[in-house]
């Protein structure tokens, strides 16, 4: 099975495809609060409606979900977390043919930008 | 030849006839016996070498008037003919009067007796110095040509008018490992992709009869099976009549460009995404104020 990642057009990604345990390959915190747990977040858990969030001093638990708006051509996550909810436009899906590899990144509206690796 | 029968003093004539038209022609005759001692130079061979017949006479003074480069090939060429009684056929330089060297060819026959054997050899040295080096300097074009073919950084063709493809420079081979036997004519179908061919076949079919400069792009596969991205241009060569003599046509690698390209409009793309996503709920607030001015 090839080892190739590719593009998965946004107008068209099932929600499931954006689900799963992902780690967090590469950031850039722009004017996003470096100390915010998202910003120091290592790992993101998408199950079903749950969000856990793993940073290396905290943990946060939360919902998520996969909207849709007609003013974008792609989809965006809401995030919800006990004090604060954030939401994440869908940049760029990347994927093996076989769904084993993924690559997902994330532009939140706090300016971070996060690209997220499954496994 | 002269016939036995012929009338008192036509000898005479004949060699009369024989040393005319020996002197008239633009060849340097000579003529030796079997051993290959020569016996005759015509007029042209004394005014050229500057050699009188005397002088001329004898085995080797021929060999010496020779290029040095030349000397042992035309003895060893002249020698196999003398054994053997092949023709004899050399290509040589032979020192003139004023100095200088000029390219002769040499061609000499065998006369035979009635019993078979050789009587006389018979020859001819033509000049052919002009011709000489107008080949060699077409060489040498031709040399720098290709080098500079096979070094520039694009793929390269030649074609027919009608667009049969009759070569390639090194690059072509290199990039997609076949050779002319395989690409010759419409040789070039088997490194399209089988996607785009129809696209490509049918441009360059309509580009042919046009015989306009055309250009187009679509990926052709190396041999190592990848496909890559080419920009083809083709431009037609055209007599004093403005007929097409023939179609010279580059591939030039453009994949980087077009990853480029494509990086550069997904930039866009997701910055005015980014942008349309951090006002989002200000344009839905402005959507829903001229809804509400437009039912007013």
């Amino acid at each position: 099975m090839s080892d190739l990642l590719l593009d998965i057009n946004l107008q068209q990604v099932p929600d499931t495809y954006l689900a799963g345990a992902w780690r967090v390959a590469h950031r850039v915190v722009n004017r996003a609060d470096p100390d915010s747990p998202l910003a120091l977040a290592t790992s993101l858990l998408l199950d079903n409606d749950s969000l856990q969030l793993q940073a290396p001093l905290l943990s946060e638990t939360g919902s998520w979900a996969v909207q849709r708006d007609e003013l974008l051509n792609r989809p965006y996550l809401r995030l919800n977390f006990p004090t604060e909810e954030m939401r994440a436009l869908v940049t760029r899906l990347r994927r093996t043919a076989d769904g084993a590899r993924s690559q997902l990144n994330l532009y939140f509206s706090s300016g971070l930008e996060m690209q997220l690796d499954r496994p | 030849m002269i016939s036995p029968d012929a009338a008192p003093g036509a000898p005479q004539k004949a060699e009369d006839g024989f040393q005319f038209l020996a002197d008239f022609i633009p060849q340097l005759v000579w003529i030796t016996d079997p051993t290959g001692f020569h016996t005759y130079f015509n007029q042209r061979w004394i005014d050229y070498t500057g050699y009188t017949l005397a002088d001329s006479v004898g085995p080797d003074m021929w060999n010496n008037l020779l290029h040095p480069d030349d000397q042992a090939r035309a003895r060893q060429v002249w020698g196999h003919s003398l054994a053997t009684g092949d023709a004899y056929e050399i290509e040589y330089r032979f020192l003139g009067k004023d100095g200088s060297y000029r390219w002769f060819l040499g061609q000499a026959l065998p006369r035979h007796d009635e019993a078979g054997r050789i009587v006389t050899w018979f020859g001819t040295c033509t000049d052919i110095h002009d011709q000489k080096l107008a080949g060699e300097k077409l060489l040498e074009r031709e040399s720098e040509f290709t080098t500079l073919a096979d070094n520039v950084a694009q793929l390269s063709w030649m074609a027919r008018p009608d667009g049969h493809i009759y070569w390639y420079n090194k690059r072509w081979y290199d990039y997609t490992g076949t050779d002319l036997a395989a690409m010759e004519g419409w040789g070039w179908e088997k490194v399209h992709h089988p996607d785009h061919m129809p696209a490509v076949v049918d441009f360059v079919s309509k580009a042919w009869k046009a015989g306009q400069p055309w250009e187009l792009t679509f990926p052709l596969r190396g041999q190592d099976g990848e496909y890559r991205w080419f920009l083809t241009r083709a431009v037609p060569v055209r007599d004093a009549q403005g007929h097409t003599l023939r179609w010279l046509g580059t591939n030039t690698d453009v994949t980087e460009m077009r990853h480029l390209q494509e990086q550069l409009q997904n930039s866009y793309n997701d910055l005015e995404a980014k942008v349309a996503f951090r006002n989002l709920d200000l344009e839905h607030e402005v959507q829903r104020l001229r809804k509400q001015l437009a039912q007013q």
